[in-house]
């Protein structure tokens, strides 16, 4: 009997909050952080959340803060790089939904990236309005109960369940297909922000290559291709070009 | 033409400039050509800083030469120098760069005095620039006249320069016109272009001079004088030279508008104009709508009038529409008539007044504000019609709240979250294997209840399979009874022999206690080893013997028996399960 409790806690723990297993955070280190934005030093601010997240605290609303203290301190780039690693944890914010907004409004480069973006976001908005983890809870709870009417249907002999179940099912694949395609999304399509105040994107990966644009604080790409020092990147719009990886933040597999 | 050749070069590797000017003298009125010859390269050199002069390039010229075989060749740059101020200027060195060297050509020092003063009497073409009032008020409006006479022929022309008229807010007076007049006694072609001129500040005003480039026709070296058929440059006995004519800057004073008398709802209008109005009907019902038209008319800035004070109308509701300005020409300038019309929807029945509308504006040829009204109306409104329902919004002025769209008057971002959930950590994502395993598990629970449920539906289904399947599980418990029994000898026989019969027949599904050893022999033959059959043969009889008294065996001999008859049965219920 132990011996199945201790496998069952083993199991669920993976519900747990990665924070319940971490170390105590440091509740100091957080209200003088707090204390440092409110008084307008927003710099330290900004290195108390950066120690933060440093020691593994890691949640939406620490990259939010975090970004706030950035945005305040004037590094456009840096807030927007944390506010979309906030996004990934708590995606219907609205107070993150207005400062990324903000921020937005403060990049210098126009990109067209008007495309399909609000239909996708419109049609498929439990894709963009929910997380990864709440997907995959999804996903389970309808696979839990497309089983369980089946068992239910096929022992009972309950015939009217079918329909109930062909829905479940339905929710099962649909939820399954979202959370694989968010998978590829955030862990095979990396995004990056600009982080210096202007960047020269070349033809090349050498200083020497042709400078083909310009891009400047907070402009959103995706990096196609990277070596040590150079990333490819791509803009919405279709523009390609290479940049110095120094120069941009890209936003890690979290 | 006197072409100087001023300066020569600075050679360096084959390349060299030189620069010349066809006169180092000249007026303001003139203007001077600068040509550039660069030798031994293709290069454009770099022009040094000339603001003293309005540049304008005339193109290049090629010359190559063969001189004893040698090829050389020359580019020509020619440019032409307007002069903008008088003085003393040195142009140049003009550079041109050849890698880590650099060429450098001659300087030149030009000398620009005033335009002659001649008597505009006695010159045959000249320009002049004027205004018709050089002390105006704020607003007011006054004529700039610009005026190119000349009594010779001149091929074209073109203003060069045109003035800026900073500290005005200039409207065209339309296209220019041409006429002839007497100037002195001389009778000029004049062309004349008007624009009409209203400061928008106080003080000393300056109107920069306009600058214009003609083609003047003279007489050619082969001019037949006397013939004016032939004076045409089509024959070549003409040739023009282009010339360069300058307007004195034109002063002007504005005054401010006097404070005395202005009445309130002046608003900055000068000039003179008149104002009527017209009401779309003299009698309504209660909701329909009537059309006040309000007509200015004038010459001044009328276009910048925005609307027509009109007030207060009470009892209607006035929705203002946007004025309607057509601008005109008139003799005393620039004006045009501005029509604003305001719909009013009565909102009572009754002998309702539309009051007269009012316009203040400052009449500079009076020197004084003045004050005009309209004429006002009274309307008949009757009730509106049973029935219909009057859905019309009430004027601001009611007692209702007065609403109005919510704006932005800042923006920021909005403030970082202090709470404690900011000290949980969190995952963006499932693990991968306990997911995995959460995915798989009711499928896998489904499966085995299915399984468990087939299983058991099978078994329920065949009784003589359910009998074969516990055989051996049973002839254990009677096995075991036996052995309980070994030392008494009549219940051993009997249960013994229970034993083996109720397992051969469940194991047959047949009836066991009606078997006998040759029945035995036609059901297992060839089903399972001859040595098993045997032995088995042999322990059926065995018990059946002791049993019915035929034989007497020991308890050494019962319990080798019954040893063998547990081996075999486990070897015949292997056998048979197979």
């Amino acid at each position: 009997m132990k011996k199945i409790c201790s496998m069952i806690c083993i199991v669920l723990g993976l519900y747990c909050p990665a924070g319940a297993q971490d170390a105590q955070p440091d509740t100091t280190l957080f209200l003088q952080a707090n204390q440092a934005y409110k008084n307008g030093d927003y710099a330290a601010a900004a290195e108390g959340y950066e120690q933060l997240l440093s020691q593994g605290l890691r949640n939406g609303d620490m990259y939010y803060n975090l970004g706030n203290a950035y945005l305040k301190n004037g590094s456009l780039g840096r807030a927007l790089f944390n506010f979309r690693m906030a996004e990934r944890f708590m995606p219907r914010d609205a107070d993150l939904e207005a400062n990324v907004q903000y921020a937005l409004d403060q990049t210098r480069d126009t990109i067209d990236c008007s495309g399909a973006t609000p239909f996708w976001h419109t049609f498929f908005f439990w894709f963009y309005k929910l997380t990864s983890r709440e997907l995959g809870y999804a996903l389970l709870c309808c696979n839990f109960l497309f089983w369980a009417l089946l068992a239910i249907k096929y022992f009972f002999r309950t015939e009217s369940l079918g329909i109930v179940a062909s829905i479940a099912l339905f929710f099962t694949v649909f939820f399954g297909a979202s959370l694989l395609v968010k998978h590829y999304q955030t862990t095979q399509v990396k995004r990056a922000v600009a982080l210096a105040r202007e960047i020269q994107v070349r033809s090349g990966s050498g200083p020497r290559d042709t400078v083909l644009f310009k891009l400047h604080e907070g402009a959103e790409m995706v990096v196609e291709q990277e070596d040590a020092s150079w990333a490819k990147i791509s803009l919405c719009d279709g523009k390609m070009g290479w940049v110095q990886k120094s120069s941009i933040g890209i936003l890690p597999d979290s | 033409m006197c072409l100087l050749a001023l300066a020569t070069a600075a050679w360096a590797a084959g390349i060299a400039i030189t620069a010349t000017v066809d006169k180092t003298e000249a007026t303001l009125d003139d203007y001077i050509v600068l040509q550039l010859a660069v030798e031994g390269t293709r290069d454009e050199p770099a022009l040094p800083d000339v603001s003293a002069f309005k540049v304008q390039s005339r193109g290049t010229s090629s010359q190559m030469t063969i001189v004893n075989g040698r090829v050389s060749s020359k580019l020509e740059y020619t440019y032409i120098l307007y002069p903008q101020k008088p003085g003393t200027f040195r142009i140049g060195p003009f550079t041109l760069g050849d890698g880590s060297r650099t060429v450098r050509s001659n300087q030149i020092t030009l000398t620009i005095s005033q335009a002659a003063t001649q008597q505009q009497g006695a010159a045959e073409i000249f320009v002049t620039a004027s205004v018709d009032n050089e002390n105006p008020y704020l607003n007011e409006q006054i004529i700039y006249t610009f005026r190119f006479c000349r009594r010779v022929k001149v091929a074209s022309a073109s203003l060069t320069e045109q003035p800026a008229f900073d500290g005005f807010l200039a409207q065209s007076l339309g296209k220019e016109r041409e006429f002839q007049k007497v100037i002195n006694g001389q009778q000029y072609l004049v062309t004349e272009i008007r624009q009409a001129l209203f400061p928008l500040k106080t003080g000393a005003l300056e109107i920069s001079p306009t600058t214009l480039q003609a083609a003047v026709v003279t007489q050619g070296r082969r001019s037949r004088r006397g013939n004016p058929f032939f004076d045409d440059s089509f024959f070549g006995f003409t040739e023009t030279v282009p010339k360069h004519f300058r307007t004195a800057p034109v002063r002007v004073s504005v005054k401010p508008l006097p404070a005395d008398g202005r009445p309130a709802d002046f608003a900055n209008l000068v000039g003179r104009f008149t104002m009527t109005s017209s009401l779309s009907a003299a009698n309504a019902r209660v909701g329909d709508s009537l059309t006040l038209t309000i007509a200015v008319t004038g010459t001044g800035l009328l276009k910048n009038l925005q609307t027509v004070e009109v007030g207060p109308v009470e009892n209607f509701k006035v929705y203002d529409d946007k004025p309607v300005f057509e601008p005109a020409v008139t003799g005393g300038g620039a004006g045009g008539k501005l029509t604003i019309k305001k719909a009013l929807v009565p909102l009572v029945s009754g002998a309702l007044q539309v009051p007269a509308a009012r316009l203040s504006f400052f009449d500079p040829e009076a020197r004084g504000y003045k004050t005009i009204m309209s004429r006002s109306y009274v309307v008949q409104v009757s009730p509106a019609s049973a029935g219909e329902k009057l859905d019309i919004v009430q004027p601001s002025g009611g007692t209702g709240p007065f609403k109005q769209e919510v704006k932005f008057l800042g923006r920021d971002i909005l403030p970082i979250h202090t709470g404690t959930q900011a000290l949980l950590g969190a995952r963006t994502r499932l693990p991968f294997f306990p997911l995995l395993l959460f995915l798989l598990l009711p499928p896998a629970v489904f499966c085995a209840l299915l399984f468990i449920k087939r299983v058991r539906d099978r078994s329920a289904g065949d009784p003589g399979a359910r009998r074969q399947k516990n055989a051996y599980k049973l002839f254990r418990k009677n096995a075991a009874a036996v052995q309980n029994v070994l030392a008494d000898e009549a219940r051993f026989y009997q249960t013994g022999a229970k034993a083996l019969k109720d397992f051969l027949g469940d194991t047959l599904n047949m009836p066991g206690q009606a078997l006998t050893a040759s029945d035995l022999d036609s059901l297992l033959a060839g089903k399972i080893p001859p040595d098993v059959l045997q032995e088995v043969k042999h322990q059926l009889d065995f018990f059946d013997s002791g049993r019915f008294g035929f034989k007497q065996y020991g308890i050494a001999e019962r319990r080798a028996v019954l040893d063998a008859m547990c081996t075999y049965a486990r070897r015949l219920n292997r056998v048979m399960r197979k």
